[in-house]
């Protein structure tokens, strides 16, 4: 159990690095295209207006995910129906996220895919912690 | 009892630590956001207020003792097609334009968020000056698939160190003041012609006037900080915060609007 924790706990240390670099330093600096035409271009993703919703970026949205879930870790809060709502909302935004961009961007952001990897990585954490634990079911947020 | 008492408590605490937590940090994250960095992403208007780097330390890029102004993009780019109607304006104070031919950027199949934005294309374009040099490039037409003009060495060393992940539009100003990206907004021009483009910006009203005119001040400012180095007369200045009254002095005899 101890080591989910912990693997929950570095997959949300990465990915809410990733998601602060994205919202504070990358996304700022791109007004541009990329002069390399190719699949891999952070400018061609984070320049589309697909990089916010509702003028809130998906980037700092992301951040906010995955301090939950550092959080929740970290304060061995072991609440079912928070890991649960979590876990839902992370896995619609990043299947919607993913068709953004290979289907209607048709280019893939480095940093996103990076936060993308470590939010499957406490998707399936959260997922074996709720299947194998005695979360308590009763606690509500 | 106790035992099952005590599990509670910590739960309770382990629950009001976490919300109190996750409040306090998201709620300063996002004032962080909103007050530091918001300005620098697209506004209502569709401004980029992003401003020029300024390298005060570099030495002064001159041809034949005038300035040399950088423009490195590409047809098919829809932030460069924004940036040079400001480009335009802004070298207009101080030379003459011909040749300046009206394109439109990469059509929305593929360029699906800012499709068909109105502009000039630089591939014939030719600046005359007294103070400044244009070196110009368009790396791709219109659709991106073939090469128009390459960087000459000097264009391309700068590009390299001051544009290492290689957006473009690129901007130098005497090697001493860089743009990369636009502080146009290209959602402005969406679904535009060249001919409404051109009369909004002749009639200096609208939001697309007010933000080519706001760029175009930017880089006229860089020039003139950039051309009284040239002169001789080194003033003191930490940033390119100038507003156009100060420049307006600085060079004594010519409103620059």
């Amino acid at each position: 159990m101890n080591k989910l924790r912990i693997s929950i706990l570095a997959f949300s240390i990465v990915g809410f690095g990733d998601s602060a670099f994205i919202t504070f330093f990358e996304s700022k600096a791109l007004a541009s295209c990329s002069v390399n035409i190719s699949l891999i271009s952070c400018e061609n993703v984070l320049n589309t207006p697909y990089a916010s919703i509702f003028g809130i970026p998906w980037s700092l949205l992301g951040m906010i995910w995955f301090l939950a879930f550092l959080l929740l870790s970290a304060t061995k809060y072991d609440s079912f129906y928070a890991y649960l709502t979590f876990v839902v909302l992370g896995t619609s935004s990043i299947i919607y996220l993913l068709y953004l961009e290979f289907i209607v961007v048709g280019s893939i952001c480095l940093y996103c895919t990076v936060a993308h990897i470590c939010a499957i990585g406490i998707i399936l954490s959260s997922i074996y912690l709720i299947r194998n634990s005695s979360l308590n079911k009763k606690e509500l947020i | 009892m106790k035992k099952q008492y005590n599990k509670r408590r910590k739960k309770d605490s382990n629950r009001n630590r976490f919300i109190v937590l996750f409040v306090a940090i998201v709620l300063v994250i996002i004032a962080i956001y909103y007050l530091f960095f918001q300005g620098h992403s697209t506004t209502s208007t569709g401004v980029y207020a992003t401003n020029l780097t300024y390298y005060p330390n570099n030495s002064p890029i001159t041809q034949e003792g005038k300035l040399v102004f950088i423009y490195v993009g590409a047809e098919y780019c829809p932030y460069c097609a924004a940036e040079r109607w400001a480009i335009v304006m802004a070298l207009s104070h101080f030379g003459n334009w011909s040749n300046l031919e009206p394109i439109y950027s990469a059509p929305p199949q593929i360029e699906p968020n800012y499709p068909n934005i109105p502009t000039y294309t630089f591939v014939n374009a030719i600046y005359k000056s007294d103070k400044i040099v244009f070196w110009e490039v368009e790396l791709y037409n219109r659709y991106g698939n073939v090469s128009l003009q390459k960087m000459n060495s000097i264009e391309q060393q700068l590009f390299n160190t001051y544009d290492p992940s290689g957006g473009i539009p690129f901007i130098s100003i005497g090697g001493i003041y860089f743009r990369i990206g636009s502080g146009v907004s290209p959602a402005l021009f969406v679904g535009l012609s060249f001919q409404e483009v051109q009369q909004q910006i002749n009639s200096k009203q609208g939001p697309i006037y007010q933000a080519v005119y706001q760029e175009s001040q930017q880089l006229t400012n860089a020039i003139l900080n950039v051309l009284n180095i040239l002169s001789g007369h080194v003033i003191l200045f930490y940033d390119n915060n100038f507003t156009m009254h100060t420049a307006f002095n600085l060079n004594s005899n010519k409103a620059y609007e």
